[in-house]
């Protein structure tokens, strides 16, 4: 078992990354991967959030907090990169116009047969 | 049954880069004109929506059409009317789209629910940016 602080980084870099992308870098370090705990590493990736927990819990109350700063930052980055704040984001969208659809329904039914 | 043609969400806003991929549909709009252009194969519009400048180009004279409809969204304080025409989307027969056209061309042409998923199935891929239509069986 890999010391907690060492399994907080290893979480949060499966937590920032897709699957495949860590294998490409896995592929890439592979030689620094296999010199440190490679089969802890894999299992990572198949661990549930159920499975996370009793790990998570077993940390010490520091690293607990730096896990929590690590993943707010993480999430943070990640929303940010998508949805940016103080941005407008007009929807156009007549969600609700159902009194216009009926009237575009009508307008369609009176035109059938024309040329 | 039609083989679904298979479409690229497009980036509406560089600077958002993929945030803003969109399923921008190409399609042909005909009426006393043929006009090109791309809609937005929106589901969560109840209607399609055509902006003023496209309905001109099109032959549509605002006077000249009288059905009135009312929006909703950031679009209920603008004018609508009702049009109908014919689009062309790739290789598959013509359709008749009926448009609530608005006075306004802050708005893109928008594909909703009345009437073009009434005319086309839609697959979304938005993992690939990609989606699929094709007509209704």
């Amino acid at each position: 078992m890999a010391k907690p602080l060492e399994f907080a980084r290893r979480l949060h870099s499966w937590l920032a990354g897709s699957l495949s992308a860590e294998f490409n870098s896995i592929t890439r370090t592979s030689s620094a991967i296999l010199n440190d705990t490679a089969i802890e590493f894999v299992e990572v990736f198949a661990m549930s959030l159920s499975q996370v927990l009793p790990e998570v819990q077993s940390l010490s109350r520091l690293d607990k907090i730096r896990l929590i700063q690590i993943l707010a930052q993480d999430l943070e980055q990640n929303d940010g990169s998508i949805i940016e704040s103080g941005r407008s984001y007009p929807v156009w969208s007549p969600d609700q116009a159902f009194t216009a659809a009926a009237a575009l329904l009508q307008a369609l039914e009176e035109d059938k047969g024309r040329p | 049954m039609s083989v679904p043609q298979r479409f690229a969400y497009v980036p509406r806003d560089p600077s958002l880069g993929n945030a803003s991929l969109a399923p921008m549909l190409p399609l042909t709009l005909i009426k006393g004109q043929s006009v090109e252009t791309f809609g937005l194969v929106d589901s969560g519009a109840a209607i399609n929506v055509l902006p003023y400048s496209l309905g001109v180009q099109l032959g549509f004279d605002w006077g000249q059409e009288t059905r009135s409809v009312e929006l909703s969204g950031n679009l209920a304080t603008v004018e609508a009317r009702v049009v109908v025409l014919s689009a062309v989307v790739g290789s598959f027969p013509p359709v008749r789209l009926a448009f609530a056209w608005a006075q306004t061309d802050a708005v893109s042409v928008i594909l909703g629910q009345v009437n073009f998923f009434l005319e086309f199935d839609v697959c979304f891929f938005r993992s690939q940016s990609q989606f699929e239509v094709r007509p209704k069986p």
